[in-house]
């Protein structure tokens, strides 16, 4: 709003008018002091939210934590739920899931574009982070889950944090227990990882690859398929397999869960690899999904050029499952659980 | 006041003895009346009045008070001193008036001035740190479904309030024959609400364009290297010397 004195000259910014010496009228210009500048919060572009295990921070990635702690405490990067001795996933879902809910929203994990829960669902607290997950069409779920080596107790709770993740139509990428336990990883920056510590490149391979991945999941979940597993060759280079096909054959006994031929209906490849590598990377996966994958309800390749060193390439692969392929190993354990504690029921209609 | 019984008037050179002073508060006015006759037939008889105002000149010093040309002997100090007072107490209170509206209307500059530094402020560190803001209004919000939304209502609003604070005030100023104090209390609230915008763009071209206003208002421009809004509120209503730290009591009433 221009200025002017009350003879009506336009003036700058003075106490009397340049052109006239009269006073300049500041009541009415001071009105447009109401107006605020538009601002629009500019969120991360993916929310990595870790339950049970550790994720760590990725340039551009909004981290944060869901843990049990001596003391419950609340901040934008984690909620810490009060360690109860002898807690079950029902009793942190009974005391937290309220208070979870308004806290997710209050850290805005559902404003970014795609939000991933990374979690532990053998433990306690797995359960009641996926009941207060706000819905988002974006979302999905990281999951280690329960098998044979662990403990009835586990696999119950980690059938029920499952259940629940499914019956939310969320999305599930699964490892388990025993993948995560013996995972061993190699990255240029990092070098060798094992054990847990070995999973984070996964995570940072599906987060680079978040558009395609989440993409993916999607159009899986059109057609019903919510289960997945995944499988990774980083760091892969010609001097290790003997070319893109053994790559590609390799990686089929590296699965994130033991799921055998016939288990899986859909198969995505993303990529990240020299760009002399492409064409033989796509040839090598049209070959491989023609000869392992026969009737595939979807499959796709994504390729992107690789950062750093010009022969490495890195791998990932996730297969859509045959329905219940996650839960299905676990059941038993749930109703054996059940009949001695029947109030670990899970209930799904809330 | 009842009429007062002095030992003397001086008036334009004539001095008069035994005379009595009535002053009517009311019209701001003086009579002298001298006391005339014989025992028996003794009376006061008017000699003059005296109008008064705001300009007249008293002062009283011992037993005298003078009003302007007037020099009136009391009995003692205290009558003197009570005939002073009740002549200049209405200024007084006229500019305690004009005082406590211009209090009044610096506070309420201030607060509006702060309250909009608060808001810029939070916008900035939605644009830095998003997920923090948020965080800091779910103290307030309780989990809406849209904080931000609520936030931006919630500030308009009181903004808005304190505006119609700010203008109520100022009118008080002008009501009070105060306008040019009026006019740079709005000046003031113009040139700290602009610094405030070219910081929060960081547009320091803006800024220098205020450094005339601010010389006008003899604020020193250095008080514009502050590298935010909020710092540059603070330092500009020091230099303005707008005091903050305690609200203002009610004016007294006219």
């Amino acid at each position: 709003m221009a200025l002017r004195c009350v003879n009506g000259h336009e003036t700058p910014p003075r106490l009397k008018c340049e052109a006239c010496g009269a006073a300049v009228y500041y009541k009415q210009p001071t009105t447009a002091l109401l107006e605020l500048p538009k601002v629009e919060p500019a969120f991360e572009k993916v929310s990595v939210m870790a339950v049970g295990w550790s994720v760590p921070p990725m340039e551009g990635v909004a981290s944060s934590q869901i843990r049990v702690a001596e003391n419950e405490s609340q901040s934008v990067s984690s909620f810490a739920l009060k360690r109860s001795e002898g807690a079950s996933w029902i009793d942190f879902y009974r005391k937290y899931l309220g208070s979870l809910r308004v806290w997710m929203k209050a850290v805005a994990f559902d404003r970014s574009r795609y939000s991933v829960l990374v979690v532990d669902t053998t433990v306690p607290e797995s359960v009641v982070a996926i009941a207060a997950l706000p819905w988002s069409k974006n979302t999905f779920v990281l999951a280690i889950v329960a098998d044979k080596n662990s403990t009835l107790l586990e696999q119950s709770t980690s059938f029920v944090a499952v259940r629940m993740a499914l019956d939310h139509k969320l999305p599930v990428v699964a490892i388990t227990t025993s993948y995560a336990d013996e995972a061993m990883s190699y990255t240029e920056e990092d070098g060798l990882a094992v054990r847990r510590q070995a999973l984070a490149p996964i995570v940072s391979v599906l987060v680079s690859a978040i558009d395609e991945v989440v993409d993916d999941l999607g159009r899986d979940a059109k057609v019903g398929i919510l289960e997945h597993c995944l499988s990774t060759v980083l760091a892969g280079s010609d001097r290790v397999y003997a070319g893109v096909d053994d790559a590609l054959a390799a990686q089929e006994h590296n699965l994130s869960i033991d799921a055998a031929q016939g288990e899986t209906s859909t198969v995505y490849l993303t990529a990240f690899a020299p760009s002399q590598s492409q064409a033989r990377l796509e040839a090598g996966f049209a070959k491989y999904r023609r000869e392992r994958l026969t009737g595939a309800v979807n499959a796709g390749v994504h390729i992107h050029p690789r950062q750093g060193r010009a022969d490495l390439f890195d791998l990932l692969f996730i297969y859509g499952l045959k329905e219940d392929r996650i839960g299905k190993p676990l059941v038993e354990a749930y109703r054996s659980v059940l009949e001695k504690a029947p109030d670990l029921e899970l209930e799904l209609t809330e | 006041m009842n009429p007062v019984r002095v030992v003397s008037v001086q008036f334009r050179g004539k001095a008069r003895s035994d005379c009595v002073l009535g002053i009517d508060e009311t019209n701001r006015e003086l009579a002298v009346s001298q006391t005339r006759g014989a025992l028996w037939r003794k009376g006061d008889e008017l000699l003059f009045t005296l109008p008064y105002n705001d300009a007249t000149t008293v002062r009283a010093h011992g037993r005298f008070v003078e009003v302007d040309d007037l020099t009136v002997e009391a009995q003692d100090e205290a009558t003197a001193a009570m005939i002073s007072s009740i002549l200049v107490e209405p200024r007084q209170k006229a500019q305690e008036r004009r005082h406590s509206a211009r209090r009044d209307a610096e506070y309420s500059v201030g607060a509006f001035l702060k309250d909009r530094a608060a808001a810029l402020s939070f916008l900035d560190t939605l644009k830095t740190n998003p997920r923090g803001a948020f965080f800091s209004l779910s103290s307030v919000t309780k989990g809406a479904p849209d904080p931000f939304s609520d936030w931006r209502r919630g500030t308009s609003a009181k903004l808005a309030k304190a505006l119609q604070e700010v203008d109520s005030t100022i009118a008080r100023v002008e009501e009070l024959g105060g306008h040019d104090t009026a006019q740079r209390l709005y000046a003031l609230t113009y040139l700290v609400g602009q610094a405030q915008n070219a910081l929060a763009e960081g547009d320091r071209k803006r800024l220098e364009g205020l450094e005339p206003l601010a010389a006008d208002l003899d604020i020193d421009v250095e008080v514009f290297k502050a590298l935010d809004a909020g710092t540059v509120t603070e330092r500009l209503l020091d230099a303005a010397r707008i005091n903050l730290t305690e609200k203002p009591q009610a004016a007294p009433a006219a």
